[in-house]
Formats: structure tokens, sequence, C-alpha cells
């Protein structure tokens, strides 16, 4: 038996995504891949993208761009020039994967099509992340986060009911672009079990809009079972009937969402009418119809929202970390409504190494990162490396993978070709 | 290697590929509804006495409830196998232990202490099936202090931190108005496992994988945590969440405008000057153009609130899909909020990609489905049987797949092990 400690170290990916697919590559090089990000001379674009490191605007210091590279090389090529498109496809030689979010016709353009490719390398998987996928009559039509969310539908569910006329309301933090890359890497890994047992590479065409789109949970099954379409509500699920407010405020300040509830047995059910009684309130709870929301799942709108503002009051009488504690010591799936870094103070991301440390050679500092979304006992997720500078594997790379020697590198920068 | 073909002859690139899928709800059925749709046998494993709650959930097919009757349903568990086990009766757990024997994947998304109750943990499984893969998805991980905390979607993006990411400055979390984590959760499963079969191509030895739901959900705000580590500022401050603005990468305009008729909403990013100028000259707007309040991105920036309600002003009497159609022929970022409806009804671009299929129920017949969100050269997916009835495929299981002799299986008929 063959010991490996990366799922991927046999795998050596270029990465020429922008900011749609950026984090695609991360998915790959945090598990062990050799990922390689092809960057213009000028930069990726995700470089320009804040918050920046001490508020200083560099090609090295995005957040941004530090996050979602993890782990990666970075190379610099010229590819609308006649040499840099040969380097690159001399690259795509030595290459498994290529991931790129190029407008459709880019790369054509300069040279470089999937049929070329096939020819010389068939093992490659060219996984291409797009707007709104290669074919179809938006094609070439331009996305963004926020367009990407308001077209797949996210955003039709997403706002204020308690404000008459407002606007719905985009997430905040690129959860569009990371659907996409999400399917990305589902269909890049898909292609490479499909390798494994054939040889054979594949051209995959991703679409964030569809990706997206088939993101909404049961807001596609309304229509097709029953032609509706919900209503958005205030911090809570979209629905067709109006449902009690979910998310209350405590008297520390801190908010609770309240979900699953009433539960699905009356164990939990007894347990919950007991914390509401020590209140002094809500015997009226008690009555055999308010038990048939459990036992026969009746979800009659008038009972729900007198037992929601039984919750509301007993939530609004005390502190957020005592109701989010005892809550689910009984069983009931309440959270806290945390702002991202609030998730620093709890010991249980730090008990499961969670946050990890990671040097920046460039700054000559630490610091610590969000880590793994998975916990792999064989196979774990680490980061490598902190985001590499702006051609910092240069020399590296191209000697390694293409044999150039030292002359023909310092040629290519003289021409601005790398 | 014999692959399976979808009903285009396409071969399915995860045939072969046996999964025991005990998840219920939706993040679990989202990472099995992905390995169905690619060619695994996914079997779910059912009690009859309490089934998959989603087969309780609306909408029903003609808004009549019945087990096999939910659309929700149905649209999470297309391709898979319906197995009904008592697994409390020694037979029933002696046909889940031969089932791990002849499988490649056990997923589960129960709260973290429940297979080790059953004497199933990962250590009894290998015993079962050396080269078994295992994915638990719970809400906290199985380790650390929290570890029999729970969440359903909602609550698990409360504590993540993208509820409080949603909203309008200094105003109540609009957050997600359904459990897009329970998507998420369920990619990082997909991605997981397939990461997890690779790996095992290569060396021959599975693994256990343990997933916690809020954690895939933090890895989402990874640049703002980045920000708090480096740059010690909290996401929780004055401004924040920033709306539909652009909080990174900062321009304007970056926003959802009001149009013409009941909830119509358009969503537009300016990226640069040269898209500012193709816009007003769009929209008529020289003035716009020329006012000296927003000649730079930075000044667009500034005079952010003058320049929405400008804009406003110009989109409010005009129909939302021509104005997007005409933006986004000047190349300008720009797209519809659609609803369900309007992405199943009226969007020529999943049109034209045939994202929607129909499958036939044997029970409540013929229903649209959202399709794979990437399109593959060399392979497809299926969209093949839609969700099992309930216990549908018990006897395929237990007869043709173990082979239990029909005595042994009268006999448990008899007891309702199945």
């Amino acid at each position: 038996m063959i010991t490996q400690t990366c799922a991927l170290n046999d795998i050596i990916v270029l990465d020429l995504t922008d900011e749609k697919g950026v984090y695609t590559g991360k998915l790959l090089a945090d598990m062990g891949a050799t990922v390689i990000r092809i960057e213009p001379i000028s930069g990726n674009k995700t470089r320009s993208i804040g918050p920046f490191y001490m508020d200083q605007i560099s090609q090295e210091s995005s957040l941004y761009d530090w996050y979602n590279n993890t782990s990666k090389k970075s190379i610099t090529l010229d590819i609308s020039t006649d040499r840099g498109m040969e380097i690159l496809k001399d690259l795509c030689l030595k290459a498994d994967i290529i991931l790129e979010s190029f407008d459709d016709d880019y790369l054509r353009d300069c040279g470089l099509t999937y049929e070329y490719i096939v020819e010389k390398n068939s093992k490659l998987i060219w996984t291409a992340i797009t707007g709104f996928g290669r074919t179809g009559p938006y094609a070439n039509y331009k996305t963004s986060d926020l367009v990407a969310l308001s077209l797949g539908g996210p955003v039709a569910s997403c706002g204020y009911d308690h404000l008459p006329g407002s606007p719905p309301i985009c997430p905040d933090g690129w959860a569009g672009y990371y659907t996409g890359s999400h399917y990305a890497a589902i269909s890049t890994l898909v292609a490479l079990i499909y390798r494994d047992m054939t040889n054979k590479g594949q051209f995959i065409d991703v679409s964030i809009h569809e990706a997206i789109s088939s993101s909404t949970e049961a807001a596609l099954p309304m229509f097709f079972y029953q032609n509706n379409v919900p209503l958005r509500q205030t911090g809570r699920h979209h629905s067709i009937i109006p449902t009690p407010p979910a998310i209350y405020k405590c008297i520390d300040g801190g908010m609770i969402h309240v979900f699953g509830t009433p539960p699905q047995d009356l164990n939990r059910w007894g347990k919950l009418l007991e914390w509401i009684q020590e209140t002094g309130e809500g015997s009226e709870l008690l009555q055999p119809k308010y038990e048939e929301m459990v036992t026969k799942r009746n979800r009659d709108s008038g009972l729900m929202f007198t037992l929601f503002t039984h919750i509301g009051r007993l939530i609004n009488s005390l502190d957020s970390e005592y109701v989010f504690n005892r809550a689910q010591s009984i069983g009931l799936p309440w959270g806290l409504v945390r702002a991202p870094e609030e998730n620093v103070l709890d010991d249980h991301f730090w008990e499961r190494g969670f946050f990890v440390n990671i040097e920046h050679e460039s700054l000559d500092k630490s610091s610590f990162y969000p880590g793994a979304p998975y916990v792999f006992q064989k196979t774990p997720w680490r980061i490598r490396n902190s985001s590499p500078y702006l051609g910092q594997d240069n020399n590296e790379v191209y000697k390694e993978m293409l044999n150039l020697t030292n002359m023909d590198i310092e040629l290519l920068k003289e021409k601005k070709i790398i | 290697m014999i692959f399976n073909h979808n009903d285009i002859g396409e071969p399915l690139p995860l045939s072969g590929i046996r999964v025991v899928d005990l998840t219920w709800i939706v993040a679990g059925p989202q990472t099995t509804r992905i390995f169905a749709d690619l060619g695994a046998e996914v079997i779910k494993v059912e009690y009859k006495e309490s089934p998959d709650y989603i087969r309780g959930a609306p909408p029903f097919a003609e808004n009549i409830p019945g087990e096999n009757r939910s659309g929700f349903f149905n649209n999470l568990n297309r391709n898979k196998k319906s197995l009904t086990l008592n697994v409390m009766h020694p037979d029933g757990m002696d046909v889940l232990k031969n089932l791990i024997s002849v499988s490649d994947v056990l997923i589960e998304n129960f709260s973290s202490k429940v297979l080790d109750r059953w004497g199933l943990n990962y250590e009894e499984q290998k015993k079962i099936k050396p080269d078994i893969i295992y994915l638990s998805l719970s809400g906290f991980g199985h380790s650390g202090s929290k570890q029999d905390y729970t969440t359903w979607g909602p609550t698990a993006q409360a504590l993540s931190g993208l509820t409080y990411m949603s909203g309008s400055p200094d105003e109540f979390p609009a957050g997600w108005g359904y459990s897009f984590l329970d998507h998420t959760a369920g990619y990082y499963g997909a991605i997981a496992l397939l990461l997890a079969l690779h790996h095992r191509n290569n060396t021959g030895e599975g693994q256990s994988i343990d997933i916690s739901q809020v954690e895939t959900g933090m890895v989402l705000t990874g640049t703002y945590l980045l920000d708090y580590f480096v740059n010690g500022r909290k996401y929780r401050r004055p401004g924040n969440p920033p709306g539909n603005r652009a909080r990174f990468d900062i321009v304007a305009p970056h926003n959802i405008y009001r149009c013409l008729g009941e909830d119509k909403w358009i969503a537009i990013v300016v990226s640069n000057n040269e898209e500012w100028g193709k816009f007003c000259i769009s929209l008529e707007r020289l003035d716009l153009l020329n006012n000296d309040l927003f000649t730079t991105n930075e000044l667009r920036i500034t005079n952010q609130d003058l320049l929405d309600k400008e804009i406003s002003k110009s989109l409010i009497d005009r129909n939302s899909l021509e104005l997007m159609h005409m933006l986004q022929k000047e190349g300008i970022s720009a797209g519809i909020v659609q609803n369900a409806k309007d992405r199943v009804t009226d969007d020529p671009q999943l049109k034209s990609r045939e994202y929607f299929q129909t499958i036939e129920h044997p029970e409540i017949g013929t229903y649209e489905f959202d399709g794979f969100p990437a399109k593959f050269s060399d392979i497809g997916y299926r969209m093949e049987r839609s969700s099992p009835i309930l216990g549908q495929d018990s006897k395929y299981v237990i007869s043709d797949l173990l082979g239990y002799p029909k005595k042994d299986i009268d006999l448990m008929e008899s007891e309702e092990v199945f």
C-alpha cells in the first residue's frame, strides 16, 4: 500500500481564474494539489480587491487575495503574446487540470482551444467557470456577485417584510461566486474520478447562474408543484403564508435565531413549555391543540404566532449565551446571530483546530486563518503556504516544468513575457 | 470499468460507486443527490415509523400531503433508491452491516453520537469494510465542546456569520430567506467524498471525514475573518452590512433598483469610467455623465446616496428585462431579480441549456427538476428516476443485492424489519 498524506499530491493545476473561480483552486491546493496561478504581468484582478493589510493598498496586501490563494504558487505570463501562448501550451502538456474563467472568446483569440489541447494531452481536465456557461443567449453577458445572486434566485428570497416597499437584499460576501466555485470543484473532481478509471480528461463548462439556481432550496419546488412564489420575510424563511418572526433580541443586545420549533417530539416540547412557564406565562400553550403542532405537524398560523410570541418574550428577557446554551441543552437547534469575528471567541472552534496559524514569509509575520471545511482522517486539509506574491515561483516553475535556463528566464523577463 | 449510461448515451462517471445513505432533511441529501445524479447507486435508508422529515414538508403534489407526495423531497432525492429498515431489530442491523460490506461510502447527518450508540462508528465500519469512506455531516462536528449541539440550515447560518452579513446598514438582519447553508454543507460533503475516492483510487485506503455545517459557513466569511485577525477590524460596525452596495471590490453604482411593475428589480454594477460613460448614455442621462460629483469611481462612492437617487429616477418607469439586455449589450453587468417563476418560465439562458428537465413519478406524475449546473464533454448526468416511494427498493437490496434467502426475508417482513 502506498502512503500518502495529501489527497491530490499527484495533481498539477494551472489556475487562470479571476474572482469568479479563484476559490476553486484554493479548494484543490489546500488538499495537496500543486496549483500554479498564471497571472498577467500586472497581476490578477483579485489582488485589487479589499480589504487590505494595514489598509495599505498594494498588489501584495489584498486580504481577499490572501484568503483565496492559500497553498498556491504564482507565475507571471503574458498569454496575449505569441511566445507567452507557446509557454502556456507547453505548461498544459505537463498539467492535469486547467481552471479558467475568461469570457468565452478570449483564450481562443489568444490561440488556445480545447480541441488543440486534447490532441496533445488527452488526460487534461479543462474547467471553464463563467457567469452563464459557454452556450446560450447570455453566454457573453457580464456577471458580478450581485447580478449572479439576483438572476439565480437567492435575492428574491432575502429582504424585509416589515419594511414595505424595501428592496430585496443581496447577502454580502461573494456567496454567488463561492457557489459557482463549489460546483466547479465538484465537477472537476468528478472528471478526475472518471480519469482515474479511463485515463481520459475532458472539457467542463460550469455556469455560475445554474450553480446558484440549484441552491435555492424549496423555491423551485414551490413553483413546480403549486405554481406559488414565496414572499421574502425579515430574517427568516421565505414563505407562501406569513410566518412568525424567527430572530429575537436578548437583554444583552445579542440575538437568537429560533428554528426547528416546535420540535419533532413531545419530550423536547415538554422541556420548552417548562422553560416558558418559568417566566409565569404560557399556560395557554398547555391546551391539546398546541400539542398537535408536534404530534400532527399542524402549522396553523394562529397557533404558531401565539407560540412564537411567548418564545419571543422569553428570549427578550434573558442573556443571549444563556438562551443559546439552554436551548441546545434541551435539544432545540437555536443559534446565536453572530458576526463572523465572534466565532473567534468560541473555544469550540479552537478545540477543533479550525483556526490555523500561517506564516507570511514576504511580510515576516504570521496570522490566524479560518481553516478546514472538512476534517480528513488520512489526508488532512492543510494550508501549505500563504498566498504567493506576484511571480514568486517563476524560476522554480519555468525551470522544473519546462527546463528553461536562467538565461531563458531573464530573456523572457526582458521581453516582458513573464 | 464498465459505465452505466444516461438516456442520451453519455457515461455516468460514478457508476459502480455504492453509497449507504443514512442522511435526511436537506444537507446530507444534497450531497447524495449529486452522487446519484452522476451515476452512484445511492441507497437511502429510512425507518418506516419516522421517515425522512422532508417527506412531510410542503409543497405537496396537488396540495395533498402524503409520504410520497412532497415536491421538496422529490427534488432532493431523485435517482436514489429507498430501503426501509428497523436497525433496532437485530436482523435490521444485520442487513445494514451486510449492505456496508458491499458499499464504498457511508454518509450520515445525525447528531454526533448516534452511530456510536448503534455500535457503528468508523472503527466498527472498518471491520466490516476495510476501505469504507465514512462521512459525517453534523452541526458542530464530532470534536470540541459543542459537538452535541445541533443546527438546521438557518441556525448554522446565524452562527457562522452569514445571517448577520445580509441586510441594510443599521437595520435588523435580513439573513438568508432559506437554508442556503444546507446546500453549501452538502457541496462540501460531495467535494470531500470525491477527494476521498481519488485517494482510495491511488492507495486503496478509505478514511473518515468529519464536516461541521457551521464551519462550512465560516469558510465563506474567510476574508472578513482575516480582516479581524490582521487588522483587528470587526465586521460588526456601523454601516455594515452594506445592503446592496459593494463592500469590496468597491465600485459605484452597485445596487438593486426598482423598475416598472409589481416587485420588479434590477441589479446593476458599473465597474469603471468607461462603463459609467456607456451607462449614462444608455439611460440618456448625460447630465450625470457631466456632473462633477460623479466623474470618478471614488467620487461616485462618496456621493452614492445622490447617485442612487438619480439612477432610481431613470429606472422606475422602465421594463427591467429590456433594461438588462440593453445594459448587457453595452458590456455592463446587469441582471433582474428573478424569482422561481421567472427562472422556470422566462429565462432564455436556462431554457437554451436545457437546465430544467422532467421525470415521471409513479404516484404523483411528471414534474420538473433543476439539472446539474455544468456540462461535460465526455460524461453526463441522469434524470432517470424520481424520488423513491418509501421502501420501494427494500426487496431489491435485501434479496438481489445481499442475497438473503426467501424464508429469511419472509420472516423479516413479518417482524417489520423492513
